[in-house]
């Protein structure tokens, strides 16, 4: 499509995303992974009750703590017990996204669609392109496959803990071999359905 | 703090939000060796973790949220 935006622009985007999302919030981009957390609203305002409800003073926090201790185990050790492993030093992983931030993305991801459509010259509305809607029509039959579709992607990101952002930028960039394998997996069985459909509709 | 011991270690540890708080005083050392260790499998926080729950701060191993007093539910 001519009036998009030159290939090159949305891989510079796309590859930056991950990278950056690392080096500001130390943890790994997954698209998959934020919308999953909108599926779970109830327990993450329970989360975000009981973090605004933590203490906000190291004292407190440290007082908190204490007794918490000596409820579990009776009294507080006399002496030092070393922690199993070392304390992450500089930038640890960082905590992952609250649910308003992850909200707030998958917005934004649909708001950049949205920009990106309009800049091409089409009308906003739902669009699937040529080759959809000549292989399921645009009725009952494109809704049931595109329910369809959306079901297995929820399905497979959750089963492979991530999806093409989450194995496939972020994941096969850091050589991770799970996302490796992972997105030669589902970019293959992308690929060979996506050439059975157009096989089957002719193109 | 040194690795001392050979015993399996929690893998959430380096993402963990308590476990550098476990460090502020040598007393609450207690805690990971009791839970991030080798049965870290009891953890609250890794449990909740392997089930892809969001994990409150200061949710601790034995399944307690810290709070002050009048905070929250």
């Amino acid at each position: 499509m001519s009036g998009y935006w030159p290939w090159w622009a949305g891989a510079l985007g796309l590859g930056i995303l991950p990278i950056a999302y690392w080096l500001v919030l130390r943890r790994s981009f997954g698209v998959s992974g934020l919308m999953g957390r909108l599926v779970s609203v109830r327990e993450e305002f329970a989360v975000l009750r009981d973090n605004a409800a933590a203490p906000k003073s190291q004292e407190d926090l440290e007082a908190l703590l204490d007794a918490a201790t000596r409820e579990q185990f009776g009294s507080l050790p006399p002496g030092d017990v070393p922690l199993p492993v070392a304390v992450p030093r500089g930038r640890a992983l960082g905590a992952r996204l609250g649910i308003l931030e992850a909200a707030a993305f998958v917005i934004a991801m649909a708001g950049g669609g949205l920009v990106s459509r309009l800049y091409a010259g089409h009308a906003p509305g739902p669009w699937m392109g040529e080759a959809f809607r000549r292989a399921f029509g645009s009725g009952a039959l494109a809704l049931g496959a595109l329910v369809l579709g959306g079901a297995l992607v929820g399905a497979g990101t959750t089963l492979a803990d991530g999806c093409s952002t989450g194995h496939g930028l972020t994941g096969s960039a850091r050589l991770q071999p799970g996302s490796l394998v992972a997105t030669a997996c589902f970019m293959a069985a992308a690929m060979g359905v996506s050439l059975l459909i157009g096989w089957r509709v002719g193109l | 703090m040194h690795d001392t011991s050979s015993q399996p270690v929690c893998p959430h540890t380096s993402s963990c939000s308590l476990f550098p708080r476990l460090a502020m005083r040598a007393s609450l050392g207690v805690w990971a060796a009791l839970y991030c260790e080798n049965k870290f499998e009891s953890c609250a926080r890794y449990q909740a973790a392997q089930e892809r729950r969001a994990i409150p701060d200061l949710l601790l191993p034995n399944g307690k949220v810290l709070r002050v007093a009048g905070g929250g539910k």
